[in-house]
C-alpha cells in the first residue's frame, strides 16, 4: 500500500487538492520554524510558498511519499538558514553597519539581548542541530518523537541537543562579551 | 551566565508568531500559491535576488525592476524600428506621447513580420549565464529552466530552444528528451544553449496560464511562439511521419476494472514511488482522469509513444501498481516490488499493454540559428 497518493503530478504546477491537503496539514508548522529562525514574516512566507512551489512542480525527492512531515520540516529549517546567512553576506557586502539592522529590523518582537544572542548563535549551528533543537524547545517534540520525525536514533538526538546547549551556551558568552567590549 | 533548558525553551518560544500572525501569513502563502503563474519562480536558484517573487517590499522592487527593463526594452525597439524610427535625445516628446497613445489604446507595436497571425508585442532574448539549467528543471537537461505566464507577459528563464519548440508545438518537453526520437535535427546547442526571453503579450490575446502552455492548450501563445522562433532563431521545421517502437493500448476481455470517478472524489495524478521498505513499488495514480490523460501517464512511464485504442470514454481513479523493467522510468531503482507493468495492466485495470510499429508524426528541425540581437 501507498503511504500516501497525496503528490501532485510531474511538471504541472497547479494548486490541486492534494496539495491543498498538504498545504493545511502542515503549513502552520513550517510558517512557525521558519518565522522562529528568520524572525522575519516576510522571509517565512518565502520559505513555506517556496516549499510547496517544489511540491507542486514535484522537485522533491521520491521519499518524500514516506513521511512529507519530516521532508517539509526539514527543507524549512534549510531554507531558513540560508536565507539569514545569505541576508547576512548581502549587508556586509552592502553596507558593514547595516548589519545588525537588517538582522533586527524584521523582528516581531522587541527581543531582550540575550534572547538577540541565543537566535544569533542559532544561526552559527549545523543544520541538523537546528533542526532538533526547534522541534525540542519551539514545537515540544519528545526526544522519542523528534526521533520518529527525522528518522533517527533516541541516542543521537539527546547527546546532539546535550552538546548543543554546551554550544550554545559558548557562543552566547562569547557575544556577550564581545558586545562589553 | 547559565543556561539551563528552560531558559533556552522560553527564549525561542518568545519568537514564535501569534497564531493570528500565522493564519494571515499561511493564507497569503495560499493564495499566491493557488495563482502560482504570478509567482512561479524559486526562492533559493542560482540566479540570486533579482528572481525573488516575494512578499512586500522586496517583490515591489522585483516589479519595478522588471518594468525599467521592458521600457528599456521598449526605447530600444523604438529606435531600430525601420519605419518609425524616434530618437532619445531629439524626438523625446514624440516618443512619450506615442508611448502614451499606446498605452491608451492597447496597440500592438509590432517588432516583426506581422502577417502571420499574432505576434507578441516586444520580445527581449538574450543567452542565460554559465549557471543555467542542471539541477534547476524537474528532468533532463534540454527540458530545464522556468516559465512564466501572465495575462500579458511571458518569461522564459534559462531555456533551450528544444523547449521552446516543444511548448511552441503542444508537446511534452521531457517525454520528447527521454524517447529521443520524437524531435530531431538541428546544431547541438539547441538542446544545450540556454536563453532568457521576455515578452509583451498583446492585451487582445487571451489570459493564458502556465499550465495550459505547458499542456498544449494555448493556441494563440503557441501561435506567438513559433512566430517568435522563426523571427529570431530562424527557425525551420516540418512534420514527417516515421515508423517506430509504440504500445497499444487496447481493452480486455470483459468488463474493465477501471473505477469510474464520482462527485467527491479527489482530482489527482502521480507517477512515482509509493511505500515502505519491501512494499515499495511505482504507482501510475490518477483520479478524475480520462483515457487520453492516462495514456500521458502511460508515456511518461514508458518512454514510448502510447496509441489509445481501448475507446473507453469517461473519467476515472486508478492506482497502477508496478516494478518498472529496463527502459522505463524507475527501472534505475533497486527494490521495487510488484508485476511488471504489462500484467499490472492487466490484472488491475483489465487493460493491454503491446508493443508494436506504427507512424508517428515527428518533428524535424531543418534549420536554427542563434537568435539575432534585440
Amino acid at each position: 500500500m501507498p503511504t500516501t497518493s497525496r503528490m501532485p503530478e510531474t511538471r504541472r504546477p497547479e494548486f490541486t487538492p492534494e496539495v491543498d491537503d498538504l498545504f493545511r496539514q502542515h503549513s502552520h508548522f513550517v510558517y512557525k520554524t521558519a518565522f522562529v529562525v528568520t524572525r522575519s514574516p516576510e522571509d517565512a512566507e518565502d520559505v513555506l510558498q517556496t516549499l510547496f512551489l517544489r511540491l507542486m512542480r514535484r522537485r522533491v525527492p521520491p521519499t518524500f511519499l514516506e513521511n512529507p512531515r519530516r521532508y517539509l520540516y526539514v527543507a524549512a529549517v534549510n531554507l531558513s538558514l540560508n536565507t539569514i546567512r545569505s541576508r547576512r553576506r548581502q549587508v556586509l557586502i552592502g553596507d558593514v553597519q547595516s548589519f545588525d539592522r537588517a538582522q533586527d529590523s524584521s523582528s516581531p518582537v522587541a527581543d531582550n539581548p540575550a534572547t538577540q544572542r541565543l537566535h544569533r548563535a542559532i544561526a552559527t549551528l549545523p543544520p541538523r542541530t537546528v533542526e532538533i533543537l526547534i522541534l525540542r524547545y519551539v514545537h515540544d517534540y519528545t526526544e522519542q518523537e523528534i526521533a520518529r520525525l527525522l528518522g533517527r536514533t533516541r541516542g543521537t538526538i539527546a547527546v546532539t541537543l546535550f552538546r548543543c546547549r554546551n554550544r550554545l551556551r559558548k557562543l552566547m558568552l562569547a557575544s556577550a562579551h564581545g558586545e562589553s567590549r | 551566565m547559565r543556561l539551563e533548558e528552560a531558559e533556552i525553551a522560553n527564549r525561542l518560544k518568545a519568537l514564535l508568531p501569534a497564531d493570528e500572525q500565522t493564519e494571515r501569513g499561511c493564507d497569503r502563502v495560499l493564495r499566491r500559491l493557488k495563482t502560482a503563474d504570478a509567482v512561479d519562480e524559486d526562492l533559493h536558484n542560482e540566479q540570486g535576488w533579482e528572481e525573488l517573487p516575494r512578499s512586500s517590499s522586496r517583490r515591489w522592487i522585483a516589479l519595478t525592476a522588471a518594468g525599467l527593463v521592458l521600457l528599456l526594452i521598449s526605447i530600444a525597439v523604438f529606435r531600430r524600428a525601420p519605419k518609425d524610427e524616434v530618437s532619445w535625445g531629439r524626438s523625446a516628446a514624440e516618443y512619450f506621447a506615442r508611448l502614451s497613445r499606446f498605452a491608451e489604446s492597447g496597440r500592438t507595436v509590432q517588432t516583426g513580420p506581422s502577417n502571420r497571425g499574432p505576434v507578441f508585442e516586444v520580445t527581449s532574448i538574450r543567452p542565460s549565464g554559465p549557471n543555467r539549467g542542471g539541477g534547476r528543471g524537474f528532468g533532463p537537461q534540454a527540458c530545464g529552466g522556468d516559465l512564466q505566464v501572465e495575462p500579458r507577459r511571458f518569461v522564459a528563464r534559462d531555456v533551450t530552444l528544444y523547449r521552446l519548440i516543444a511548448l511552441a508545438y503542444g508537446k511534452d518537453c521531457i517525454f520528447l528528451e527521454q524517447n529521443g526520437e520524437l524531435l530531431l535535427g538541428g546544431p547541438e546547442w539547441v538542446r544545450s544553449a540556454g536563453f532568457v526571453i521576455q515578452a509583451v503579450i498583446p492585451s487582445s490575446a487571451p489570459a493564458y496560464t502556465r499550465s495550459q502552455l505547458d499542456t498544449g492548450t494555448a493556441p494563440q501563445l503557441q501561435e506567438m511562439l513559433r512566430n517568435l522562433l522563426a523571427d529570431r532563431f530562424n527557425l525551420a521545421l516540418h512534420s514527417e511521419a516515421k515508423d517506430m517502437p509504440v504500445y497499444l493500448l487496447t481493452a480486455g476481455n470483459g468488463a474493465s476494472k477501471l473505477v469510474p470517478w464520482k462527485e467527491g472524489n479527489p482530482a489527482r495524478g502521480f507517477v512515482g514511488m509509493a511505500g515502505l521498505g519491501d512494499q515499495r513499488s511505482f504507482h501510475i495514480m490518477g483520479g478524475k482522469k480520462s483515457m487520453a490523460e492516462f495514456v500521458l501517464q502511460l508515456q511518461d512511464a514508458t518512454r514510448r509513444p502510447v496509441i489509445d485504442r481501448t475507446g473507453i470514454a469517461g473519467e476515472f481513479n486508478y492506482d497502477l501498481r508496478y516494478a518498472p523493467s529496463a527502459g522505463q522510468v524507475g527501472a534505475e531503482v533497486d527494490g521495487l516490488s510488484g508485476p511488471s507493468l504489462f500484467t499490472a495492466l492487466q490484472e488491475q485495470l483489465n487493460l493491454k499493454l503491446e508493443a508494436a510499429r506504427a507512424p508517428v508524426q515527428i518533428l524535424m528541425i531543418d534549420r536554427a540559428e542563434r537568435p539575432t540581437e534585440n
